[in-house]
């Protein structure tokens, strides 16, 4: 670096940092960092034409960090803390540009003056204005590809409580849909699907990538979001080739910017509550609706009598006598007794953004505790221990932009978490108290410590609390780190507008378990029972056996941490780039990129996946009226063999802005008239196991054939040896080709703004898995997987937006999308013998199907009238549904008879509702949002194992005194199996409340006071209201538990936030 | 500084060109080929011995709890259990219910359908559809690959190719014993597969015929004697040899030979016509393995040597095989995991006694009554017809003067367990009657406990002092294992007598072998301690049968084999097999009274044979379901 610019910018910086020490000594911390960074910075002072002036919004508030750019050239500057410029000029068009985040860029033609004071205009419109697509950035209005995008900061303003990205999704974007299946802290049990889901193969979830590379989106601090854009069709995806065919979802963090350090601390309160949960009648009436049940069924089975529980034993459950009744006769609300009337969880981030000429910088850190709905802290198992859900997150990044010189622009990122997650027990077992608990069953705890227990100590009947608070706990703690290198080097020596890009990534991710472990001798819990038999006598049972009083816990032991290989994992990514970007005749925009990229993704000590992609793309607009791209993916998936595993994924897309027409020039109503559509083929590698196309054999440990005296416990000394798989060398990606059709408008000032987009997706070649494959079980294994799956799917999407400004400064606004994406089979690799309303070909992909309920059956000349079943006759009884005989052979038999009914758990409808308003400080926003066209199962545990448990939504069930009811009577002893083929079967329908934002920006005069520059205190509240015939608030019955259908979930929660956002 | 750059890109451009076409490539480390596997006799017996592995034991296949009786011997009414669906004529359940052997999964659900055979916990571990189907794909690999084992001496080629053909048979065996006829598969298929389904079960049996008579050319009298068999010298009881191959040989004609196979779902069954040219095949068969009673086996020759058959062996060692009770012929391994042993030992005893994780399956009144007789030798129904001589059997007293082997297999109401002060009181004796004064059942009538008045414990340790395991006060479950389940000398026996008497009468003996069915039946019952069967029932063939098959049911009782008996003699549907009950006493014995608790549903030929899964059904013309599904 030259010594005399050295000098220069040293003593500039002395003088900013003199100033800023008076202003706010706090800042110094930040201002040696801007320091140390700018360091690097080289200086070019070519003497000319020197300007000056003050940057500032329309209220007069000055505007650091303004760019401030001679037109045409790379010339510029920004403005100061003060929001004071200076720039010199050099040759060229004598015209200043500024420019600044969320305000409207200025062009302003110098015209000889020395000084020129500008005030920018807000603009919401100006922040769309740029749209991230991939590999890169475009202007919006030249965009003809389907490309939705939302804001960090709005997704962050709306969902504070929320600590999953993908669950603030929802509804966040038109063509996304986002359906949530439980709620424990630290773990994402989300389903996306972009546009619908077309195969069968990966669960139809897109392709997520955080600035570039894949990555999970899960785990990032919502602070450090710039922009998170969703590429829907052929056109927007064509780059990501055989990855693309599910949609892409790109995440962008945030950068430095040019100006003086904001340091911004955001910290935020959670209240949480349980959401839905199905409600059970309590003992008394549960026993009373049991003690019906027994009479009606006495016909059936007289042993039941012995079930009958008599009057003044009901009555003990409700009206105790005494404290002890109150205990031996329990009426437990299990919902009360296992879960807290609200969590309360935090939320604390810390970031820095800012930068000079030479380099700018975001840092960031953030703290995030989730803490558990489960109350285990309000029972202290005496061991020294505590046992909840728990997730304690520790985020931090720091995103860096050094210009190394003129031309060349180096730029690190670094981020990555550190989380902390505890959970105790079997969570079905908690759960299942919720969803197949008695409220009679027994106390879950007594006053001396004593647990309680059923006498035949079912499973299903286990104490929850003993689970929750005295089985011991696994703390898993991930730690990711995610770094990218990029250089950037201009090209323009060679030609101008090229540049080059390097980047290389490296991220690395491990988990580690560790348990504490609590089990009592003979494996059972480490706890002593109270006991009623069904006489009420008491039986104390601990690990040392029944009625042994001298029980001492067995002491916990404390895992050591191991780190399994499998979760080790480490990525690398790196690619290579030319882009050439040049306006010609001011009328012919030309950008172009050729791009380079390999993959390495290794878990463990396994083989690395491995991908290689070559990507093109040209984007054209001609005088901002015509515009067309053309791209294209040359990719290779090792999971192919040799002929298989390079092909090229091009797309085209064209637009035709028809406002910036010179024949609609007159129109003033109408602002903007945009048509845009494109057409792509796009693959997909989601299904399928690695190596597939060629035939495997291997090993396994071996097998404990052996006999002899003292030996049977060790394996025989032969390795097995086995035919992994068959082998398919013909094996290769699914294809999709898309269609998309959009018409943009936007009318009255643009007050009023309308996209309506229609799409099709046909994808062939769809890898159906050898465990899928219509080949007799006869070969004896799992037959080679194979290409021949048909699908498509059809949708349309309408957004309306309007926004309003009154001459108060009152502003509204509301936005509304609507969606439908419906989904079909063409082919599946049906059996050929199969009739045709029982093959996949025709439906859609996830479709269930029931038997078809004819009419209760009600007294006997309906049951010896009605269909005879292949299995369970005992099921054709007074008060059960008749089934149909739909073909006809005289029964009813599960497997010919049950035909398609609902849907899959993922909606084909949703739409979204946004108000918001704004008024001086203040600003209100809502957001509804509700899904159609969706099914979920629940399997209700009514009287499971002849227990007192029973749901409220089934109390209007068929007797002859309500013959109007639909719902049939629930069986007690005898079996409950099909009473009605679709009784399990819920609408999963939703309508939500989900957001509900406020927020209050404190004025400057106040916030002057305070020493800071800006202050905003705001509430929120997710999920406040649910609208559903579902029992409880889960959208899909997750796989994290092995009995979600049935034995529940981690439940989802409402969330109420209280927090502020303080800007030093 | 301009050119510099222009190189340094071109340079790195290069570098990734060269190498994108071999990127992609699958490391060949990776790389095993079916070559290698068969160059070596390591590689190859590697291969083979996973079909031992493929092998259902049903005992400890289960869950954590043992399941494996679908017959007529003990109740279960749990609506998720195999064996109550089986009760309730759904016999479909087995391809979704993972609880059971036969289950078209495992605990692994739909990622692993064939499980995984290294795995020493048995309820993770193949199941008998895929298992058998994956076990004869193996062995036609094993066929298919003769001319790869280069590098494998005759003698290690033979015993390769011996252990393949017998596992091809017996695979085939395994699903005929449930499904019935199925088509003979010789070939390793790939792709397009549309092989008819055989019309008969004999012309199948007869393929099978052939493997077991390679496989007896090929394999050793005793792996112990051969030079490949002495890297696991003194472990070889439990792989192949002749005489297995014999005995399985034998078994598979005497199926075939049933009335049920030979009726072939026709109507009209008679459960004492047999196929009598198949039936003396069989004989000959059985032979060759009794031939070598006193040699390689050893009948035990009284109950005392009875137990070490049973459960009496230590817990890291193979019940069967001490020299004076050798009675193990083969097995399936069941995998090595001591829970599961125990809770199959345990299964017939309630939770609160054996400790956790057991259930209790009780035994019914029913198939004690007309099975374990009086201590004279006969049935209680012909004790009670006065025709043999003054009845013994008292209806008040329905627990005395019973067969030893009813005391020795089975608990009755007021049986001590242990006298320990460690041992609850209320567990020191088993209360299994349904009511007292006061209108309460005992203690062990109450739910989980007996259902029906009985328990039994074949398999259930006691100490020397006659005191059984308890959870609490003498744990001794732990130190023993029981037996697993299969074939053993007995069951030869027996499959010899009825083979014989089905082909040549109760009294006379083969060329093959010096014993008439009789004298087998006398045989086993002097090892019981009852007197020999009554000259004028061996003189009726049908009461002849009725007795042998009685025998068959005691003596194999709890072992897995009596539903497949009842199915193949045709009787399974008659309503004294279809009737499960109870035996109601009050605490004083002042009353009993059989009361019925579950009558099976079972029709005749439709809950005879298990349903394929449906799909199977429909993927060509030719491969029909079976009848009424």
């Amino acid at each position: 670096m030259h010594l005399i610019d050295q000098l220069i910018y040293f003593k500039s910086n002395l003088k900013m940092k003199k100033t800023i020490k008076k202003r706010n000594p706090s800042l110094r911390l930040a201002f040696i960092i801007v320091l140390v960074l700018s360091g690097f910075t080289n200086f070019n002072v070519l003497a000319q034409e020197k300007l000056s002036g003050t940057v500032t919004d329309k209220d007069g508030n000055l505007l650091p960090g303004v760019s401030i750019l001679q037109k045409g050239t790379r010339n510029g500057t920004s403005s100061d803390f003060d929001g004071n410029y200076k720039i010199t000029l050099k040759t060229g068009e004598k015209t200043l540009v500024f420019s600044y985040l969320g305000f409207k860029t200025l062009e302003i033609p110098v015209k000889g003056r020395k000084v020129i004071n500008v005030s920018l205009s807000e603009s919401s419109e100006t922040l769309d204005e740029i749209v991230v697509i991939g590999y890169g950035t475009q202007k919006k209005a030249s965009v003809v590809g389907a490309i939705s995008q939302i804001k960090g900061a709005e997704l962050q303003e709306a969902n504070l409580g929320v600590t999953n990205v993908q669950e603030a999704l929802q509804g966040a974007l038109p063509g996304v849909v986002a359906i949530q299946g439980s709620g424990v802290p630290g773990r994402n049990d989300m389903q996306l699907f972009v546009r619908g889901q077309s195969s069968w193969n990966g669960n139809g979830q897109p392709l997520i990538l955080v600035d570039g590379v894949p990555r999970d989106i899960d785990n990032i601090d919502f602070n450090d979001i710039e922009n998170i854009s969703v590429l829907k069709d052929a056109s927007a995806t064509a780059v990501y080739g055989v990855q693309g065919a599910d949609g892409v979802v790109l995440l962008t963090t945030k950068r430095g910017k040019t100006g003086k350090a904001q340091l911004s601390l955001t910290a935020n309160t959670t209240m949480r509550t349980v959401s839905r949960l199905p409600g059970k009648l309590d003992a008394f009436d549960a026993i009373t609706q049991s003690n019906r049940a027994v009479l009606r069924e006495l016909a059936y089975d007289e042993a039941l009598w012995n079930n009958y529980r008599p009057q003044e034993i009901v009555n003990l459950h409700r009206f105790p006598r005494n404290e002890q009744d109150a205990l031996v006769y329990p009426n437990v609300n299990w919902e009360d007794a296992i879960t807290k009337d609200y969590a309360v969880d935090y939320r604390i981030n810390l970031s820095v953004r800012g930068g000079g000429d030479n380099s700018k910088y975001f840092g960031s850190l953030a703290y995030q505790k989730v803490s558990d709905i489960f109350d285990g802290a309000r029972y202290d198992n005496g061991k020294g221990y505590e046992s909840e859900f728990a997730y304690d997150r520790f985020n931090f990044r720091s995103n860096l932009d050094f210009n190394i010189t003129e031309t060349t622009q180096f730029s690190v990122n670094l981020g990555g978490f550190l989380g902390i997650q505890k959970s105790p027990g079997n969570l079905n077992l908690i759960t299942n108290s919720i969803y197949e608990l008695a409220p009679n069953i027994y106390s879950p705890v007594f006053p001396d410590g004593y647990f309680g227990r059923d006498q035949t100590d079912i499973f299903a009947n286990s104490n929850p609390i003993v689970q929750l608070t005295n089985t011991g706990f696994t703390t898993t703690r991930t730690f990711n780190i995610t770094t990218d290198f990029i250089l950037r080097q201009n090209l323009d020596f060679i030609t101008k507008g090229l540049s080059f890009k390097g980047a290389f990534s490296f991220d690395n991710q491990s988990v580690s378990n560790q348990s504490l472990r609590d089990p009592g001798g003979d494996g059972q819990e480490n706890v002593r029972y109270r006991i009623f038999d069904e006489f009420f006598n008491e039986i104390i049972e601990s690990p040392n056996g029944t009625n042994d009083f001298a029980y001492v816990p067995t002491p916990w032991t404390y895992g050591s941490a191991d780190i399994p290989n499998s979760r080790i994992r480490r990525n690398i990514t790196y690619d290579l780039s030319l882009n050439y970007s040049r306006t010609f005749d001011e009328k012919h925009d030309v950008s172009v990129l050729a791009l380079f990229r390999r993959q390495q993704r290794a878990t463990g000590s396994q083989f690395p996946v491995l991908r290689e992609d070559w990507v093109g793309r040209v984007q054209y607009s001609f005088d901002d009226r015509y515009l067309l791209d053309v791209s294209g993916a040359y990719n290779g998936s090792e999971k192919y063999g040799p002929d298989f595993r390079f092909d090229l994924f091009p797309a085209v897309g064209a637009g035709w802005i028809v406002s910036n027409e010179d024949f609609m020039s007159d129109v003033k109503w109408l602002n903007k008239l945009k048509f845009r559509g494109s057409y792509g083929q796009i693959g997909s590698d989601n299904g399928g196991a690695r190596f597939a196309y060629q035939q495997l054999w291997g090993t396994s440990p071996g097998a404990y054939i052996q006999s002899g005296q003292g030996q049977s416990r060790q394996r025989s000394p032969y390795q097995f040896f086995q035919q992994l798989s068959i082998g398919n060398p013909n094996l290769q990606w699914e294809t999709s080709e898309k269609y998309d059709f959009a018409v943009e408008m936007g009318v009255l000032n643009n007050k009023i703004t309308g996209e309506f987009s229609y799409f099709r997706e046909n994808r062939s070649n769809i890898l159906i898995p050898g465990s899928q494959r219509a080949v007799p079980d006869l070969i004896g294994a799992t037959p080679p997987p194979f290409n021949r799956g048909k699908t498509e799917v059809r949708g349309y999407e309408i957004v309306i937006g309007v926004n309003h400004t009154f001459d108060n400064g009152l502003n509204l606004n509301a936005r509304f999308n609507f969606n439908q994406a419906i989904n079909k089979v063409i082919d599946r690799e049906d059996p050929a013998l199969a009739p045709d309303y029982l093959k996949a070909a025709g439906f859609p992909i996830q479709q269930p199907r029931s038997g078809i309920p004819d009419a209760i059956l009600t007294n006997w000349d309906d049951i010896y009238s009605s269909t005879p079943r292949v299995n369970g006759q005992e099921f054709t009884r007074a008060g059960y549904y008749n089934v149909n005989d739909y073909d006809g052979d005289g029964v009813y038999n599960g497997n010919f008879d049950n035909v398609p009914y609902g849907y899959g758990n993922q909606p084909q409808r949703f739409w979204t509702a946004n108000l918001g308003a704004r008024y001086k400080a203040w600003s209100i926003s809502a957001q509804l949002y509700g899904s159609q066209n969706a099914s979920r199962t629940y399997t209700s545990r009514t009287f499971s194992n002849q227990s007192d448990t029973f749901f409220v939504h089934e109390l209007d069930y068929w007797t002859k005194d309500n013959p109007t009811a639909t719902r049939t009577l629930p069986g007690y002893g005898v079996g409950q199996g099909t009473t009605d083929p679709r009784r399990s079967l819920f609408d999963a329908s939703v309508v939500r409340l989900r957001s509900v934002a406020l927020s209050y920006q404190v004025p400057k005069s106040a916030c002057k006071k305070l020493g800071v520059s800006s202050l905003k205190l705001f509430a929120n509240g997710n999920n406040l209201f649910l609208w559903t015939d579902l029992p409880d608030d889960r959208e899909f019955n997750s796989s994290l538990t092995a009995d979600s259908r049935f034995r529940g979930d981690y439940p989802t929660l409402v969330t109420y936030n209280f927090g502020f956002n303080l800007n030093f | 500084m301009k050119f510099f750059k222009i190189k340094i890109f071109f340079v790195f451009g290069l570098l990734f060109l060269s190498s994108c076409e071999e990127y992609l490539d699958i490391a060949p480390q990776a790389v095993l080929t079916e070559e290698e596997v068969f160059s070596s006799f390591d590689g190859t017996q590697g291969f083979v011995e996973e079909m031992y592995a493929l092998m259902v034991n049903p005992g400890t296949q289960n869950h954590t709890f043992s399941e494996h009786l679908l017959g007529d011997e003990i109740f279960e009414n749990a609506s998720f259990k195999f064996s109550a669906r089986v009760d309730r004529g759904e016999l479909d359940n087995w391809i979704n219910n993972t609880l059971s052997f036969l289950g078209r999964g495992t605990r692994f659900g739909s990622n692993r359908p064939f499980g995984d055979t290294s795995n020493n916990n048995g309820r993770a571990q193949p199941k008998v559809w895929l298992g058998s189907l994956s076990g004869i794909r193996k062995a036609n690999i094993v066929i298919k690959n003769e001319d790869l084992m280069v590098g494998l001496s005759q003698e290690e080629k033979n015993v390769a190719l011996g252990q393949a053909y017998f596992f091809r048979a017996y695979f085939h065996n395994q699903i005929m014993k449930y499904w019935g006829r199925f088509p003979y598969i010789n070939e390793v298929l790939e792709g397009v597969i549309e092989i008819p389904r055989p019309a008969t079960y004999k012309e199948v049996a007869l393929l099978a015929d052939e493997d077991y008579k390679k496989a007896i050319q090929l394999l050793p009298d005793n792996w112990d004697n051969e030079p490949y068999g002495q890297l696991t010298i003194g472990n070889n009881a439990n792989r192949l040899t002749k005489s297995i191959a014999y005995a399985y040989k034998g078994k598979n004609l005497l199926l075939a030979a049933s009335p049920l196979m030979f009726f072939n779902n026709a109507p009209g069954i008679d459960p004492y016509t047999y196929d009598k040219e198949l039936a003396a095949m069989a004989v000959d068969d059985f032979a060759e393995v009794l031939k070598l009673d006193g040699s390689t086996y050893s009948f035990a020759q009284n109950m005392e040597d009875y137990t070490k058959v049973l459960w009496n062996t230590p817990q890291n060692t193979m019940p069967g095989l001490v020299p004076e009770a050798r009675e193990f012929i083969f097995t399936a391994n069941g995998a090595s995991n001591p829970f599961q042993s125990n809770s199959f030992m345990s299964h017939g005893i309630p939770r609160d006694i054996a400790g956790g994780g057991t259930q209790c399956a009780s035994v019914t009144h029913s198939f004690i009554n007309n099975n374990f007789g009086m201590a004279n030798g006969l049935s209680i129904e012909d004790d009670l017809s006065g025709v043999y001589g003054p009845p013994t059997y008292n209806p008040l007293r329905p627990f005395d003067n019973r067969d030893p082997r009813y005391y020795e297999w089975i608990f009755s109401d007021r049986d001590v367990i242990g006298t320990r002060a460690s041992i609850p009181a209320v567990h020191r004796s088993l209360a299994m009657y349904f009511t007292d004064n006061a209108g309460n059942p005992g203690q062990h009538r109450r739910q989980n406990n007996s259902k029906t008045g009985y328990l039994y414990k074949k398999f259930y340790p006691k100490n020397d002092n006659g005191e059984y395991h308890t959870n609490v006060g003498n744990r001794i479950l732990g130190q023993y294992r029981g037996m697993l389940l299969s074939m053993r000398l007995t069951d030869v026996y027996l499959m010899y007598a009825e083979a014989l008497h089905v082909s040549r009468g109760a009294t006379s003996a083969p060329n093959s072998f010096n014993l008439t069915a009789e004298q087998v039946i006398n045989k086993i019952r002097t090892r019981a301690g009852i007197p020999n069967i009554n000259p004028a029932i061996v003189a009726d063939s049908k009461k002849f049968m009725d007795e042998l098959r009685r025998e068959r049911a005691v003596e194999l009782s709890f072992e897995s084999h009596r539903w497949l008996d009842i199915r193949r003699w045709g009787v399974a549907h008659l309503p004294k097999y279809k009737r499960k009950t109870e035996l109601r006493y009050d605490k004083d014995w002042t009353f009993f009274e059989e009361v019925l608790l579950t009558e099976r549903v079972c029709e005749y030929p439709k809950h005879y044979w298990l349903p394929f899964q449906v799909n199977q059904t429909q993927f060509y013309e030719g491969f029909p379901q079976n009848p009424g599904w």
